[in-house]
């Protein structure tokens, strides 16, 4: 299994896009549903795990998870 | 207040998209650092809670509203005394209530997960939430699930080709090599 910097960069990309694509869900829901609906609580779990995924693929070290061969193609 | 047309609208595409990525990625995570590594997890989790909002939301849209929807009023033909009284409610508009949902995919014998079940689900979405359809909407709505099933189609293949060893059980299962023509057997389970 490896993990280059390269694909590290690219999936944190992703996740960012993902982050910022979805923020909007949560406030939507709680305007329309009120604060304490379970399905705008579960929207509110979603964007935190998904913002601990970005944290966790920006705290990420590639170089433990790096070799010599070539990179896949893009994922 | 309630959810609008235009919110289900905005919230179905929007976590459908996120769907799709988040599975990417967590897929993409699993394959290079393995499937216990903490990082392929939080991925995980984040994937499944997209998910679950997903299914909440079109859990959501499809309970009926607090009037009744004028397709249903229109076909059962005494709504104003079923609306009142829903456990007087004749057998006939009990079924009509529960007919477009459930019932397609249990019925044509496709997956609640096809697109023409996810097709059917939206439309009837549409019926609810505007009390009529036209050509118009269930054109622009088949043409989504057009491009969204292209999109998952291309996600697919790529992680296929990339990731084969995430997929030995199903290709095997199906009887075909990692070097199966993906597209082929897509486009015919579709």
């Amino acid at each position: 299994m490896q993990l280059h910097p390269r694909e590290l960069n690219e999936l944190t990309r992703k996740a960012g896009e993902l982050l910022s694509d979805t923020g909007d869900v949560p406030r939507l829901l709680k305007m329309r549903l009120g604060t304490g609906h379970a399905l705008a609580a579960a929207a509110e779990e979603m964007l935190g795990s998904i913002e601990d995924l970005l944290r966790e693929l920006r705290s990420f070290d590639a170089s433990a998870y790096e070799d010599d061969g070539d990179p896949h193609d893009e994922v | 207040m309630r959810i609008t047309e235009a919110d289900y609208e905005y919230l179905l595409h929007t976590l459908s998209e996120a769907r799709s990525r988040a599975t990417e990625i967590a897929a993409s995570i699993s394959a290079r650092v393995g499937r216990e590594h903490p990082l392929a997890e939080r991925a995980n989790t984040a994937a499944l809670n997209v998910e679950r909002v997903l299914h909440g939301v079109q859990k959501n849209a499809a309970e009926p509203a607090e009037a009744a929807p004028k397709v249903f009023e229109i076909s059962s033909g005494a709504p104003a005394a079923a609306a009142a009284n829903p456990a007087a409610a004749s057998p006939a508009s009990n079924a009509m209530q529960e007919l477009p949902w459930a019932s397609f995919s249990r019925e044509s014998g496709v997956g609640p997960e096809h697109w023409v079940s996810r097709f059917v689900d939206d439309l009837m979405l549409e019926v609810r939430a505007s009390g009529a359809i036209t050509f118009d909407t269930a054109g622009r709505l088949l043409e989504q699930h057009r491009q969204t099933f292209a999109r998952d189609l291309a996600i697919a293949r790529r992680m296929v080709r990339n990731y084969p060893q995430l997929f030995t059980e199903e290709l095997q299962a199906a009887g075909l090599s990692p070097r199966h023509n993906v597209r082929r057997t897509f486009i015919a389970k579709a």
